[in-house]
């Protein structure tokens, strides 16, 4: 018996330790530059540079390394001036015999809301993941990019006169694990009945080999095509859309996906990886601050921030 | 009193051991089961009520019945714990696993669990002729 006591109060001990990151993990402040603002971002998200409490972020992958990027997500968003929430969710394992051994999915979504300027009950929703892909991934192109691309998008936006809509934007926990954290999400819109006029996910917007400056699109919402397709077009940048059938939608690749069957307007964004101009390091230790094309980075985000303004103004 | 309520009593009066290990083992799969059923997985609750029928059955018929319940439900939870065990040894010495997610429950705390578990199997299996012996 005093074994089994022994064992119980070793599991009690290891079961109560208690992630607690630090805060002030942005000192000094984010530059104010958008460039350099992002360059700051992805370089702390990927450990290129240490953060305010001297550690560095080298992966996004485990439990520990994703609490401490949550803390890091939670002031970011908090240098927007708003409240930066927490949506923590429980998700069964996606084989229902694999329940019977192992525990379900547990993650933490992070989001801010960036209220209109007059009253709306529309909603534009910004997205990207930020956990990464394999153990000792630094994950700076796949995906702190994406992260740099909405923060500098909505920070741009919150400094817009008028809103006619609000902006959710949010940074999805375990997009590598079969998108859990997205299908999280989507059960909160739903709970929470917002009006979504939009969906925008960004991934892997950070490579740009052939220096044509080309973003990849993907939708089945041809609205939203023709918004990047007409802001595109202004700006002299390709862009390489794919029209998707929503009839039967089941990809398990990027956020995009989990937002197609529950019937939202969504687009999906980033690097052209279908048309092979795409990171090699992917979810190795490779995807490194270093391989991060950041005048590419900068002009996407030049672009998304226009078809936003665009669209938060209507 | 039914022969059910008599084998419960015997277990609780004269082997509380064996009685209070039976029920945490019990109590833990409810918990999985309770917990799975709220987030909309019901495997783990019915394959609990399943086990929870056949010790009722098993409790209420015979000695020998009772006996096959226990080994069975010994059984399970020694296969619980190894098959644990096992992917813990994969993923610390041989391949690591590349989820995160059950990369995070197989270290230390899972580990432990997973003993816990492989004890209270290998002593149901252990003890179950002495205590559901024909008298």
């Amino acid at each position: 018996m005093k074994y089994v006591c022994f064992l119980i109060l070793l599991l009690a001990a290891s079961a109560c330790r208690q992630q607690n990151p630090t805060a002030g993990l942005l000192t000094p402040a984010l530059p104010d530059g958008r460039m350099a603002c992002q360059k700051r971002i992805v370089g702390d998200l990927s450990g290129a540079n240490p953060l305010g409490n001297g550690d560095f972020l080298a992966s996004r992958w485990s439990p520990a390394e994703r609490s401490l990027a949550r803390a890091y997500l939670k002031e970011l968003i908090g240098t927007l001036g708003l409240d930066a929430r927490e949506q923590m969710y429980t998700s069964p394992n996606l084989n229902p015999a694999i329940d019977l051994i192992l525990e379900p999915f547990r993650g933490t979504n992070i989001y801010g809301i960036l209220p209109a300027t007059g009253t709306s009950t529309s909603y534009l929703v910004l997205g990207a993941h930020y956990d990464s892909g394999k153990r000792n991934a630094p994950g700076a192109v796949d995906n702190a990019t994406g992260i740099a691309l909405v923060y500098a998008v909505v920070r741009e936006l919150s400094r817009q006169p008028v809103r006619n809509r609000n902006i959710v934007l949010v940074f999805f926990d375990q997009e590598e694990e079969e998108l859990i954290g997205s299908k999280a999400f989507v059960r909160l819109m739903q709970k929470e009945d917002w009006d979504v006029h939009s969906v925008h996910c960004f991934d892997m917007v950070g490579w740009d080999a052939d220096g044509d400056r080309a973003m990849e699109v993907f939708s089945a919402d041809e609205t939203l095509l023709a918004a990047y397709r007409t802001a595109s077009q202004d700006l002299g940048h390709p862009l390489k859309e794919i029209r998707i059938n929503p009839v039967g939608y089941d990809n398990n690749a990027t956020d995009f996906d989990a937002f197609v069957p529950a019937g939202y307007p969504v687009i999906g964004a980033g690097e052209c990886y279908y048309h092979k101009d795409s990171t090699p390091y992917k979810d190795t230790p490779a995807d490194t601050f270093e391989t991060v094309d950041f005048n590419y980075l900068l002009s996407c985000t030049n672009r998304v921030a226009t078809i936003l303004e665009n669209l938060s103004t209507k | 009193m039914t022969r059910g309520k008599q084998q419960i009593r015997k277990l609780v009066g004269e082997y509380p051991r064996y009685g209070f290990i039976l029920g945490i083992s019990l109590l833990f799969f409810l918990y999985k089961g309770v917990s799975y059923a709220l987030i909309g997985s019901y495997l783990p609750l019915l394959v609990f009520l399943g086990v929870l029928a056949l010790w009722f059955f098993g409790l209420s018929a015979s000695a020998l019945a009772a006996r096959r319940v226990a080994r069975l439900w010994a059984f399970v939870l020694i296969l619980w714990a190894s098959v644990r065990l096992l992917l813990a040894g994969v993923n610390q010495f041989l391949k690591p696993i590349p989820e995160g997610h059950v990369d995070a429950q197989l270290g230390l705390t899972g580990t432990l669990l997973s003993l816990a578990v492989l004890f209270c199997g290998g002593y149901l299996w252990k003890f179950r002729n002495r205590v559901f012996n024909q008298s």
